[in-house]
């Protein structure tokens, strides 16, 4: 995973993406346990496309494949891992792509999405997955309460909190 | 809960915890390790599947 690591920091040195967030499995490896996935979702920040509110994954499908990285399905192999991009969908993401930490994989350097962040995305989800990935979360202690309960306020996501809460963390 | 049970969660708990403590890049190393088993395990169980469902299949018939 260090060299897809690699290729990814220099499409930014490159200027094919301005930043970027690792989040979903990988980002919450960061802080949790290591959880098996198959690919890595990175959330990019995109221009939009001339004359359109419109933004585009065409710049970094065309920088992958000049490198010999081919598309599968949603993802880009690249260096053995699936990789997708992920557009910010909402105020979430792009507060999640803004706040990332940087940190460093063996040598390597990534920006990884905060953990109160991650949490919050996976409640917005709400996938089976990201409801073990939440109580992961919440059951390891490193959450700064007090931060996470402002990002869901912020995004509306308290009332869903409390109801996983209730449903699932207060036995 | 029973004892036993209670030591079961608090031992899984602490490995967990454990894990969760290691380095970032050996964590990753640690997915690609179980990503690379699964894949190697994914074509061998569904020829298991495929099998059942042929050793199934007279059963049905009757």
């Amino acid at each position: 995973m260090k060299a897809t690591l690699q290729v990814i920091n220099q499409m930014q040195a490159d200027g094919v993406i301005s930043r970027y967030a690792i989040g979903g499995a990988i980002g919450a490896t960061f802080y949790l346990e290591p959880t098996s996935t198959f690919d890595i979702d990175v959330f990019v920040a995109l221009g939009n496309v001339p004359g359109s509110s419109l933004v585009s994954l065409e710049p970094i499908y065309r920088y992958l494949q000049s490198r010999g990285y081919l598309p599968e399905k949603e993802c880009i192999l690249i260096e053995g891992w699936l990789v997708q991009f992920l557009p910010p969908g909402d105020a979430l993401d792009e507060e999640a792509l803004a706040q990332a930490v940087q940190t460093d994989a063996n040598g390597v350097p990534v920006r990884v999405m905060t953990a109160e962040h991650l949490v919050a995305i996976a409640l917005k989800v709400g996938r089976p997955k990201d409801k073990i990935r939440t109580a992961q979360f919440a059951e390891s202690g490193i959450l700064d309460e007090k931060k996470l309960r402002q990002i869901l306020e912020r995004h509306g996501l308290l009332a869903k909190w409390n109801q996983f809460n209730d449903k699932y963390l207060n036995e | 809960m029973s004892e036993l049970m209670g030591k079961i969660l608090d031992a899984k708990r602490e490995t967990r915890k454990q894990l969760a403590a290691l380095p970032f890049g050996r964590k990753l190393e640690i997915v690609e390790m179980m990503r690379d088993r699964s894949l190697l395990l994914a074509p061998k169980l569904e020829k298991l599947e495929k099998k059942k469902v042929i050793q199934e299949t007279p059963q049905t018939v009757k």
